[in-house]
Order: structure tokens, then C-alpha cells, then sequence
């Protein structure tokens, strides 16, 4: 019990350092009155604006007002729109979440496999183009990744739409964008951990009693490479909201990462902050039901959570 | 989780609907942002004057394919009766999007002082446009008089452009705030709203009680935010987009190699300039100003970066100003050897210039400042680039503010709406930027308050000489506006303007 209230109190001390950092690296470097109004406005009127928002008040001030109204569950109004922030941001997030999910799924269909395909073979050719394969995936950026097969299968072959969502192939590209890199992370990650527990004496000792290879990968070794990968699920969790922001831009998809870079350029604060709030506690809570579930998946991590007996009950 | 996912999929199947762009008479056009309010008093933005045009109209219709002329709008007759009082008689039988029925009323609401930046809970961006109305009288329920404050050259003008778009006051007077108000963009145009995503699209639909003879060419119109570039050009290519906007000329071989695509579009009234901060140290030298001027090469930025699909103007000033346009007047004169005499009398010594820069705000910025940076280079100017990421930090005041981007849109065909708006006394630049002489603030309040043609050319002459000798910025070429079209579909004829004219004036499909 102490362990969790100790994760949950690590996990607010970082949300709060998030809001701090996101609230004061934007007010420091950008006027939301000129964002908005661009460089033909009068000084009156950008004042008046300045005025109406409370923006004349020192930061300290305003991060506290900001601070006050989280406490109430209360986000703020968008300066560009004069709309509650949340209701904004919460009408971008299902696009958002119908490209992260699959994506995920993708992820872990096509890795995982291909991972473990790569160890068995390890060595050889398969193994080899497996890793070049995974490496070129992870180092080719995702706007680019994204443009390329636009010009493939939009422009040169006609087939899927390049923007927006016309139907159902519209998903086809963002999420292969997002899912490529992904996946290569996968089958690294699940490659080096499968040749890592294969080289085991626990294996030897199976394969000396005649298990087949099939059997002893099943039984002894993919449990085994449990744990790296919900580890590696909690952090790509990350990495997929950033390939978001970046695919919903190239893709013009409606989604929570294109509101996040509009709002970034015009210093909607209210809009900034409760998409980093949000992405900050499903990174966190991501961690955390991966810390949880290492406990589920391995016992022994379990047992050393709990608190040690006192001596002199040990004792008794 | 459940219950978000049928929103999901009611916001896609509506973009879907957005973006397809199937049926015969729809149109989807690809642009790079949307307003964030379709309020012409609210947003004043180059994506907000695009949507402008198709939802309201004026009391005087300023005429783009007749040359800038004043023709009835709204109103069907007007009376200059002085310098600071205008009557207007309305157009019978016509209808805002709402149902109501133009009249007087509607033009009081139009110019209520909410609406003219004097409610400090509203904040709007009309003021430097519409600051100068003292009051509308209703003389009957067809006709007004607007009375400004101050004797008014361009008084009329300010009644045939941006802002002073007709609203109804019904809609005005029912809404619980002004933000309720603006989001419903009712006008009496030949489009009117159907639905307005900030940050993702707007649609239009046509209007059916719309008076005018250039109906509405579409039955739809969706205008749809695809921020890159190159996403535009493939759904132009691939057939998801009709019209796409803000394409440079780096594009144009590849729209134009495309058999069912092609380009239009051109120069806007608008030139694209800089600012020069002469209160700060180096800059506070005229000859150094002249010197960066002098050492431009304005035809060449004209041929490189627009394909020569652009012009250089003769000075600040456009050919729709009509009878204030001097058309003997010289073109910038570009002189390095002319630039280095004046560095030299100055006694310029290499002090270093700061030119900061927000790359992607106007076509071709940093590439722009780049080769601008080699002219100066040229001339012996050092001028050091600094690339900023906001209009805020552009623009802040520091002694290392010596010069920025701008643009000089005619917002009316006039000098007043042009040069003495962006380098005049109510500029927002004065002391900060620069202080005009006592000399030319006298030729200035000439040439906001009299009447007399000629005079007024004699002055905006006398004006541009000052300038020349004391430059408070740099003309660089006039701006262009180009699309990507489905030439397959539509044949497109835009107005040499920011406004994007959607009746069959401007678009037709094949």
C-alpha cells in the first residue's frame, strides 16, 4: 500500500513540475495578444485583450489563478476561441485515440513476431534483414515516412485519399506511419530479450530433456520476455502521442496533436496545458499500471514489494 | 472509454463528408488555416477575409473586376453631404441568412460601439477602421447618416471594405454575449454558414434569398485546414481537393505538369515591405535608411521568388486608387554605388543590423531576408539575421529592433488606406518605431481631411518625396496570392484582392 501511495505521490509532484515547466516556457517566450492578433493591430486593442485575460498580472500570479482553477477541475477558456479549453480538447481526442490504438495494435502484432522470428534465427540471414529492416524504420522521421507514402499511394497509384478522413482507408497511411517505427522498436527490443533468455541454462537444462524448440520458446522463454515489453508498451505509449502530433500535421488529421501545435503557435495556454495535463497522466498512469502489472506477470517483484516483517516479530 | 467513440466517429463522418468533394456542384478547397471567428470586427486575417466575401456584404460594393469603382450595394444611393456626414438609402427586399430584413436598424447594430473597440469587454480589431464613426442617425427605416468624428477624405471608402460588413441587428440584439453573436456570421451573402469547426473546417451552403445577380456557384463550399504544403498539392493532384491556397512558385511546375491541375491567381493589393526602427542606435541615421533602400534589387525578388508573376509597384501606391494613383510617379530606384556614397557620408563603420524574422509567415520570408541579406552585403550594410518564432518576439522592443517584415494591404484604394495607415500617426509605430516630422504630420492630417482631389495628389507627392529622404521602411514587390485548381472541374476567374469571390463571377464548373 505504502508503494502505491508513494508511485501516486511521485506521479502528482511530476504533473505539477509539468504544468510548471509548459506555463512558464510559454508566457516567457511568446505575447498570446500578438499571436492573435498578428502585427497590423493597434496598441489599444492589444492592450484591451491583455487587460480582459489577466495577463497584465505578474506569471507568478497568473500561474496560481491557473493552479486554482485545476484544483476545481477547471482548465480555463481558450484565448482564440473564448470556449472552455477541455471542451475543445476533448472534441479532437477520439480522432487522436482512433489512430493510437490501432497503431498500438499494429505495433505489438507486427514486432513481437518478427522479434522473435529474428532470435530464432540469429545470425542468419532472416535475423540480419530483420535488423536492417528495423533500423531504417526507426531512423526515418515520420513526416517523412508520411509524405513518401502519400506519393506513393495517393498521387502516383490514385488509391487512398492523403488528408482528412473520406473512409476507412484513410486510417491506412497515418497509422502505418506511426505504427512502422513503432513496430521496429518492438522487434528489437523483443529480439535482443528472446536471444538474452534463450541463452539461459534453464534452456539448456529444457533442451536436454528433449523439449522441442517450439515448446521450450512457448513454455520457458516467452514468459521470460514479459516484463521488457510492458516496460517497452509504457514508454512507446509516449513515443506514439509525439508520432501523433506529427502524422495529424501531415496527414491534416482532426486530432488532439494538430490542436496542440495551433495552440503552441498562438499561446492558447488554457488549450496547451490541458492537452500536456493529459498526456502527462496517461504517461504516468501508463507507468504506473506497468509497475502494477510486473507484480502480475512476476510474482517475486510482488513479494519484494511487501513490507519486511519486523525483527522481533520474525523472531516470535 | 465507450462513450467517446460514437463522437469519434460523428466528427470523422462529418469530415468525411468535408472532405470528399464528390458531388457535381460541391467544392472543397485545401487551406492553411480557418478563422478562429468569422466576425469581420473580430479576426482581421488574410483566412478570414477569404470566407469574408461569400457570407456579407457593404453598404458600397468596391468593384475588383471594374477597377476598385464604387458601385451600390446594400445601399442603392449615397450622399457625400460633407467631409464628416454620409446618407445612405438601403436596397429593399434583402434578407440576412437569418430571416430578417434589412433596414435601418441593422446598420445601427453594424456600427454599435461594441463593434467599434469602445466596450472594453469586447475585444475587437476594428478600431483603426472604424474609430472614426461618431454616431448613425436613422432619418427613416430605409435610410442612415453616418456622422464621423473629424473631417474624413476616405469616408465613403470606409463604408465599401473590410470591416464594415452589414450584420443584423436581430441576430445582434437576441445573442446572450458577443462571442454568440460572431459565431453565427450572419450577413446577407451569397453563402451562408452551415458550420464552423475552429481549427479544422468551415462550410458554406448556398443562400437561396440571396438578392444579388452573382448567385452563389456552389451548392457547397468547404473550406478545410491541411496545414502542409505538400499534403495540399496531393489531395489537389489525387482529386480530394478543388481549389487549394497559399502555393509559391515552387509549386507551380508541378500543378502545372498535371493535366487535370492548374494554377491561378496573382497579384492582391498588397505590398510587401519592411520596417525600419529608427529610434534605435545605427537605424537613427536617414542615410543609412536610404542606403538599405537604395541597395535592393526589387525586380529580381519579383522574378525569383513569383516566377515574375508579380509586380513592383512605383512607390506606395496601386493603380485601384484611381484618381489618387500618380502614375508618373518613379519606381524605387535601385542603386548600390549610390548606397555605398551614402554609408560613406554617414560614416558607417559596419555596426551590426538586426533583421528578425518569422519564417512561413509571408511567402518565401527566410529566403527573402536571405537574399536581402547578400543586397545589403553588396552595399557594405551588415546586416545579421535573426529567426524568431512568434510576432510577439518580433516585435518587442529592444535596442536590437532595427528592422521587420510587413505588409501594406489597400485596405482602401486609397493612400489613406494604405501608406499613412501603416506609417502614419495611428500606425501603433509612431515613437515606437519612428516620429514623423511636424512637416509631414501636417501633410498627413491634409491628406485624411480634404476633399479636393488635387490637392490631396500634390500632398501624397509631397509625402512620398519625405519619405524617400527619411524612409521609415522598404517596399519590396506586390504581393500574390496563387491557387492550385481542378481544371477538369472549374474554371476559376479570382479579383485581384484577399477575398475569394465563390459566385459565378468567380468560379464555374465545367
Amino acid at each position: 500500500m505504502s508503494w502505491v501511495v508513494l508511485r501516486l505521490g511521485r506521479a502528482l509532484l511530476t504533473l505539477l513540475l509539468l504544468i510548471a515547466f509548459t506555463f512558464f516556457t510559454l508566457a516567457m517566450n511568446g505575447d498570446p495578444a500578438a499571436a492573435k492578433f498578428g502585427p497590423d493591430i493597434d496598441p489599444e486593442t492589444l492592450e484591451a485583450f491583455r487587460e480582459k485575460w489577466g495577463l497584465n498580472y505578474p506569471l507568478w500570479k497568473q500561474f496560481l489563478i491557473y493552479l486554482d482553477g485545476i484544483w476545481r477541475l477547471d482548465f480555463g477558456l481558450s484565448f482564440r476561441t473564448g470556449r472552455q479549453a477541455w471542451e475543445l480538447v476533448s472534441a479532437r481526442l477520439p480522432a487522436t485515440l482512433a489512430l493510437m490504438l490501432p497503431t498500438m495494435f499494429f505495433s505489438i502484432a507486427l514486432g513481437v513476431p518478427l522479434g522473435i522470428y529474428a532470435a530464432a534465427h540469429r545470425g542468419g540471414r532472416a535475423d540480419r534483414l530483420t535488423i536492417i529492416a528495423a533500423v531504417i524504420a526507426l531512423a526515418i522521421p515520420a513526416f517523412l515516412l508520411g509524405l513518401l507514402l502519400m506519393y506513393v499511394f495517393s498521387v502516383w497509384l490514385g488509391w487512398l485519399p492523403p488528408s482528412g478522413w473520406v473512409g476507412w482507408s484513410s486510417f491506412l497511411m497515418p497509422v502505418a506511419t506511426m505504427a512502422v517505427s513503432t513496430a521496429s522498436v518492438y522487434a528489437r527490443f523483443t529480439r535482443s530479450a528472446m536471444v538474452e533468455v534463450m541463452s539461459h541454462p534453464m534452456i539448456e537444462t529444457a533442451e536436454a530433456s528433449g523439449l522441442s524448440r517450439r515448446l521450450i520458446r512457448r513454455v520457458h522463454a516467452l514468459p521470460n520476455i514479459a516484463l521488457p515489453l510492458i516496460t517497452i508498451t509504457a514508454l512507446e505509449f509516449g513515443n506514439i502521442i509525439t508520432y501523433a502530433v506529427v502524422t495529424e500535421s501531415v496527414f491534416a488529421w482532426p486530432g488532439a496533436g494538430r490542436l496542440l501545435i495551433e495552440s503552441v503557435a498562438g499561446r492558447d495556454y488554457a488549450v496547451v496545458q490541458a492537452i500536456i495535463l493529459l498526456t502527462g497522466s496517461t504517461m504516468i498512469l501508463a507507468n504506473l499500471l506497468a509497475d502494477l502489472a510486473y507484480g502480475w506477470v512476476d510474482p517475486r517483484i510482488k513479494d519484494a514489494r511487501r513490507p519486511r516483517p519486523h525483527r522481533k516479530e520474525a523472531r516470535a | 472509454m465507450s462513450k467517446p467513440m460514437p463522437k469519434a466517429l460523428a466528427a470523422l463522418a462529418a469530415l468525411a463528408l468535408a472532405a470528399s468533394g464528390a458531388a457535381a456542384q460541391d467544392l472543397t478547397i485545401a487551406v492553411q488555416k480557418v478563422a478562429d471567428s468569422l466576425d469581420p470586427v473580430t479576426e482581421n486575417s488574410n483566412v478570414n477575409l477569404r470566407t469574408v466575401y461569400s457570407l456579407y456584404e457593404t453598404l458600397v460594393k468596391t468593384d475588383y473586376r471594374d477597377g476598385g469603382a464604387l458601385k451600390p450595394g446594400l445601399a442603392t444611393e449615397w450622399n457625400v453631404i460633407d467631409a464628416r456626414t454620409l446618407e445612405f438609402k438601403l436596397r429593399d427586399g434583402v434578407s440576412f441568412h437569418n430571416g430578417d430584413t434589412l433596414d435601418a436598424a441593422d446598420v445601427v447594430a453594424t456600427f454599435d460601439p461594441k463593434r467599434r473597440g469602445l466596450d472594453e469587454n469586447v475585444t475587437v480589431s476594428s478600431k483603426q477602421f472604424l474609430g472614426g464613426i461618431d454616431r448613425v442617425e436613422v432619418i427613416d427605416d430605409m435610410t442612415v447618416r453616418i456622422h464621423m468624428t473629424a473631417d474624413d477624405a476616405i469616408a465613403l471608402n470606409r463604408f465599401a471594405g473590410f470591416p464594415s460588413h452589414i450584420i443584423s441587428a436581430d441576430a445582434f440584439n437576441a445573442a446572450e454575449t458577443y462571442e454568440d453573436f460572431a459565431a453565427q456570421a450572419i450577413g446577407t451573402g451569397p453563402y451562408k454558414l452551415d458550420e464552423h469547426v475552429v481549427g479544422e473546417r468551415v462550410v458554406l451552403s448556398r443562400f437561396d434569398g440571396y438578392w444579388g445577380a452573382s448567385k452563389a456557384a456552389a451548392d457547397t463550399v468547404t473550406f478545410t485546414v491541411v496545414p502542409e504544403l505538400s499534403t495540399r498539392i496531393a489531395g489537389l493532384i489525387s482529386g480530394q481537393f478543388d481549389i487549394i491556397t497559399e502555393i509559391g512558385a515552387d509549386e507551380f511546375a508541378q500543378i502545372e505538369a498535371n493535366a487535370t491541375t492548374e494554377v491561378a491567381g496573382g497579384p492582391v493589393e498588397n505590398i510587401r515591405g519592411l520596417f525600419y526602427d529608427s529610434t534605435n542606435e545605427t537605424l537613427d541615421e536617414p542615410k543609412i535608411r536610404q542606403a538599405l533602400n537604395l541597395s535592393i534589387d526589387r525586380q529580381l525578388l519579383a522574378d525569383t521568388f513569383y516566377d515574375g508573376k508579380t509586380t513592383v509597384t512605383n512607390n506606395w501606391q496601386m493603380p485601384v486608387f484611381g484618381a489618387m494613383y500618380l502614375a508618373d510617379y518613379p519606381m524605387p530606384e535601385y542603386n548600390v554605388e549610390k548606397a555605398k556614397a551614402l554609408l560613406e557620408e554617414a560614416g558607417y563603420a559596419g555596426e551590426e543590423i538586426v533583421f528578425r524574422v518569422l519564417p512561413g509567415y509571408y511567402t518565401k520570408q527566410l529566403e527573402t531576408a536571405q537574399v536581402l541579406q547578400s543586397m545589403w552585403a553588396d552595399a557594405g550594410l551588415n546586416v545579421k539575421l535573426e529567426v524568431k518564432e512568434n510576432w510577439s518576439q518580433i516585435t518587442e522592443d529592444t535596442e536590437t529592433r532595427h528592422i521587420i517584415d510587413g505588409s501594406f494591404t489597400a485596405y482602401y484604394p486609397d493612400p489613406m488606406g494604405q501608406f499613412w495607415r501603416r506609417f502614419g500617426p495611428n500606425s501603433g509605430k509612431e515613437a515606437s518605431y519612428w516620429n514623423n516630422s511636424p512637416e509631414m504630420l501636417e501633410m498627413g492630417e491634409t491628406l485624411a481631411t480634404s476633399v479636393d482631389v488635387e490637392e490631396r495628389r500634390a500632398t501624397f507627392r509631397a509625402m512620398l518625396d519625405n519619405f524617400e529622404t527619411n524612409p521609415h521602411g522598404a517596399l519590396l514587390h506586390t504581393l500574390a496570392g496563387f491557387m492550385g485548381v481542378r481544371s477538369d472541374r472549374l474554371t476559376m476567374d479570382p479579383i485581384p484582392s484577399e477575398y475569394m469571390d465563390l459566385t459565378t463571377d468567380g468560379v464555374s464548373f465545367k
